[in-house]
């Protein structure tokens, strides 16, 4: 059916008000919700609904519909979720932990791999922050988006395509066991990253449109001046033609006149139509909370000894890469040199 | 609420926010997850995205647009920016290009005030298509609702569908040029197509943001008419017509353009035609039978008495009484019985209330018709479902009780049903009737093409309406050939009718909108069925009637010819350049993070 997203989002709407939506007709539904229950009859045909002033329109534009998009968008605008259902083995990661990483010490006697002394992996909270942005644009016509941007909030990076995996898993209201946050940013830091990734996107965006704009306005505004120039000038070989010809001369010099009164309302029609304007507003955030599982990692070198935090991720199901202190990048490999510890990359 | 601004690729950008950023970090409440994604869903929906995304896919009914439709949809809007002609061939859904639009700009509160001008056999047919399609209830300038009101209506309804033969006339005129429509559609545009006339300076003088016009026939005569209705929409695009003439057209042919490619290339910029040779649609073939039925002697009688009366008491007769005379006509060429209430209705205002009150007895006499029996044999005789119209409810309660009585299983479609009682014949007969007996006015904006057998237990006088009965079934989504019965009784008005509309131009197995275009060359101003009535009631007798029904086939077949020569000429204007079969679509830059409603 047609109308499948708003019956879905209706559908939604009940659940979350512990309700429940019954299909009694083709795009009618018997709805029961709220803490005093209320009963209605909703549907998404007109016909229905004119048939019988009971029965409730849920289109965009009916009454009932812009309520509930009112309630809907004034809650759930700071939100908290913990994922669960994570099957995770301990033995499992550490085993690909020894497989995946590897160490090794640059000396005299030349290159010698160094065993990592592993602890076992113990759950910590991390948590991913993920604020939705509303941007509208105007110009002759309207054009919004909707922005979601996930930062995690240990780094204070983007997440690319974090909303898709929360889908994936069951939420809780909170985890019953207490456990500790793993290393977090400040909130700031985060939200400044977020603002930043949609400045960026919109730069591109916003150029774009404002180039098309000013093309059409521009085009518009040379065809319209052509145009009663062109049209002047045929009133005017006219005039001449008829100067004899008083009563003619008279018609035409009228018609000029109001020509420059269209003319000048044309062209400040076509100003204001392209006139580009734009505004963007913070709707909603979440704090996504899940277990992350670290192990407390030593190396023994000949001089010191190197700890690491080694991460496995469950949500993207991998071990985290450890990054190189030299130039940055992710690394599986650090390799201990006298100079400093350098990555596979830097060799390269 | 904290506002601030910033600049972004040199735009002022205001940003704000009902959160509070600084408290946000040490929120200690939070709302589920649930509210969150139910939230950002609410937002989806309240959001206009660019018109490479249309949000009225989602809200028309049933309808299941073409890839040239919804192109033909996002150019209008997007490229266009609402001001375009559609001028698809006729049968690929122009009515569903420009509906779909109006919704587009409806949905994302571009417009409120809406104004469809279309030919006056176009009204009805373009009410049911917008509240059934689309979902959009609009008021017709015809309703009792609208005329009660007079003048003022223009101004206190925002969405009307109008005759334009009525909108250009003074009073309204005057009154709708007050107002300022945020969308005009006009309908059959090529009426339009002298700048000199009534009609066009009326839409030329009308306030409007967005205009489409729908013809698919820009050009009919000369250029100069291309010329005229572009200028509706895009004043200048052509320049002035001394130049248009000048650039454009061939001296000494005012039919052939000149610098095609320069033509072309403005056109483009307004024009949109997609031919059905490059389109996806697939038409079924459609094969038409008439059935000429004797009429027994008492029928026949019966059927002269009424028509003399009709011929004798029609021309001195007040409106009210004409259009009673008009409506007894058609429905003694129905069938007896249907003709029992207006005759009635007018005992009492004919001169000669014994005759009519005998005339009634008879009707009330004839019930089972020999129509009704050579209808029982086709029924019978036909292997698959079928669906039976008829324009009268006394018709069809004579046709249902004769089913009854031969055991034939059947549903009923009429508008006395509610909606749902109408669903459940409609299914009734999908799965199980074999007959669906249907009035005009109930199987209004039904899908029947799960069937391919039509029987005209009588004909509409109006060839649109006959096509709308064809087009219940012959339509997007047909897999079978479509069959069309038709039966008529000798030497009635609808004998003549089918005459002209399938023995003269092949009207049944026209494109379904082709016959339109045919109509409005054989004349602008009136109807055909008012062109019937005129023809019959101003002829003393049968021979000459005879006569003049062989001038209107003459005058159609002209028409017809006209029609067809002229396509080629629009193909030479227009090419394929103008298509949307070709996506024109692209995706965001900004996809990845982009939210979607899932």
């Amino acid at each position: 059916m047609s109308t499948a997203i708003l019956e879905k989002f209706l559908i939604d709407y009940v659940e979350a008000k512990e309700g429940e939506a019954e299909l009694v007709d083709a795009g009618t539904y018997t709805i029961l919700y709220g803490s005093e229950p209320t009963m209605k009859t909703v549907t998404f045909e007109i016909e229905a609904a004119k048939e019988n002033h009971r029965i409730e329109l849920f289109l965009p534009g009916s009454i009932f519909f812009d309520a509930i998009i009112k309630d809907v968008t004034s809650r759930g605008c700071v939100s908290a979720t913990w994922l669960s259902g994570f099957q995770v083995v301990t033995k499992i990661i550490q085993t690909e932990a020894m497989k995946t990483f590897s160490f090794a010490e640059h000396g005299k006697e030349g290159v010698k791999k160094r065993e990592p002394k592993m602890s076992s992996f113990q759950p910590y909270n991390v948590k991913v922050w993920t604020f939705a942005f509303k941007v509208r644009m105007t110009t002759d016509i309207i054009e919004d988006h909707l922005y979601t941007v996930s930062i995690d909030a240990r780094t204070s990076k983007i997440l690319k395509n974090f909303m898709e995996y929360l889908g994936k898993y069951p939420h809780l209201p909170q985890y019953e066991e207490g456990m500790p946050d793993y290393h977090l940013q400040d909130f700031q830091g985060c939200y400044l990253a977020a603002l930043d990734c949609v400045k960026q996107k919109l730069t591109g965006l916003i150029a774009r449109k404002k180039q098309e704009a000013t093309d059409l306005k521009n085009k518009e505004a040379v065809r319209m001046k052509k145009y009663y120039d062109t049209l002047n000038a045929e009133m005017e070989e006219a005039l001449e033609k008829k100067a004899e010809d008083r009563e003619a001369v008279a018609n035409i010099q009228a018609k000029q006149k109001a020509m420059l009164v269209q003319r000048q309302s044309a062209m400040s029609d076509i100003e204001f139509r392209y006139r580009m304007g734009a505004g963007m507003s913070l709707v909603s955030v979440l704090v996504t909370n899940y277990p992350c599982y670290v192990s407390k990692v030593s190396i023994p070198l000949s001089i010191q000894t190197m700890e690491y935090d080694i991460i496995w991720n469950p949500l993207f199901k991998r071990l985290e890469p450890l990054v190189c202190p030299a130039c940055k990048s992710n690394s599986y490999a650090l390799n201990f040199l006298r100079s400093g510890i350098r990555c596979q990359n830097c060799f390269k | 609420m904290s506002v601030e601004v910033f600049q972004i690729a040199g735009i002022p950008v205001s940003f704000s926010s009902d959160l509070d950023i600084k408290k946000l970090g040490h929120a200690d409440t939070f709302e589920t997850y649930q509210l969150f994604r139910l939230n950002l869903d609410a937002h989806t929906l309240s959001l206009l995205p660019a018109f490479d995304t249309l949000l009225s896919l989602n809200l028309s009914r049933g309808v299941i647009p073409f890839e040239h439709q919804t192109n033909s949809v996002k150019k209008l809007l997007g490229r266009f920016r609402g001001r375009g002609m559609l001028c698809d061939e006729v049968g690929l859904g122009k009515t569903i290009e420009a509906s779909l639009a109006m919704l587009e700009l409806i949905t994302r509160g571009l417009i409120k005030r809406v104004l469809i001008l279309v030919p006056p056999s176009l009204v009805q047919q373009w009410k049911e298509e917008t509240f059934f399609k689309c979902n959009l209830e609009f008021i017709t300038s015809d309703e009792k609702e609208f005329k009660s009101q007079g003048s003022a209506s223009w101004g206190k309804f925002d969405r009307i569908i109008a005759s334009i033969h009525t909108a250009k006339k003074s009073p309204h005129s005057d009154a709708i040029q007050q107002e300022n429509f945020d969308l005009i559609i006009v309908d059959e545009a090529h009426h339009l197509k002298n700048a000199n006339t009534v009609g066009w300076k009326f839409l030329n003088a009308l306030k409007k943001k967005y205009i489409f016009l729908l013809t698919a026939t820009p050009v009919q005569n000369n250029l100069e008419e291309l010329f005229n209705l572009v200028t509706l929409v895009y004043p200048g695009e052509l320049g002035t017509l001394k130049s248009f003439k000048k650039n454009f057209v061939s001296a000494g042919d005012r039919l052939t353009p000149k610098n095609y490619e320069q033509l072309r290339s403005l056109l483009g910029e307004l024009i949109i035609r997609n031919r059905r040779a490059t389109s996806d649609v697939k038409f079924t073939k459609r094969y038409a039978k008439t059935i000429r039925i004797q009429l027994s002697t008492s029928e026949k009688e019966l059927y002269e008495s009424v028509s003399n009366i009709v011929r004798n008491q029609y021309a001195g007769s007040p409106q009210q009484v004409k259009m009673a005379l008009r409506i007894l006509q058609e429905e003694i060429g129905s069938i007896p019985p249907a003709a029992v209430s207006t005759l009635e209705s007018l005992r009492d205002k004919l001169p000669d209330s014994a005759a009519i009150s005998d005339l009634i007895r008879q009707c009330n006499h004839l019930a089972f018709s020999e129509k009704i029996k050579v209808l029982i044999d086709v029924i019978n005789k036909i292997p698959d479902k079928a669906i039976v119209f008829t324009k009268f409810r006394a018709s069809h309660a004579a046709i249902t009780t004769a089913m009854g009585k031969c055991g034939i299983p059947y549903s009923p479609l009429h508008g006395g049903l509610t909606r749902h009682e109408k669903e459940k014949s409609i299914k009734e007969f999908q799965h199980s009737s074999k007959v669906l007996v249907a009035t005009d006015v109930g199987s209004e904006g039904r899908n029947l093409q799960f069937c391919n057998h039509i029987i005209n237990f009588d004909l509409p006088w109006n060839p649109m309406k006959i096509e709308q009965r064809i087009g219940r079934i012959s339509r997007i989504g047909q897999e079978k050939e479509v069959y069309v019965i038709n039966l008529s009784a000798k030497d009635t008005i609808e004998d003549y009718i089918l005459y002209l509309l399938d023995a003269k131009i092949n009207m049944f197995e026209l494109v379904i909108g082709e016959i339109d275009v045919i109509l409005g060359r054989l004349d602008e101003e009136t109807d055909f069925d008012a062109l019937i009535m005129d023809a019959w009631t101003k002829s003393p007798d049968t021979k000459q009637f005879e006569n003049q029904i062989n001038q209107l086939g003459e005058d159609l077949l002209a028409a017809k010819q006209k029609y067809s020569s002229l396509k080629d000429t629009e193909d030479k204007i227009f090419g394929d350049q103008f298509n949307t079969a070709v996506a024109e679509t692209k995706g965001t830059e900004d996809g990845e993070d982009e939210y979607r409603n899932s």
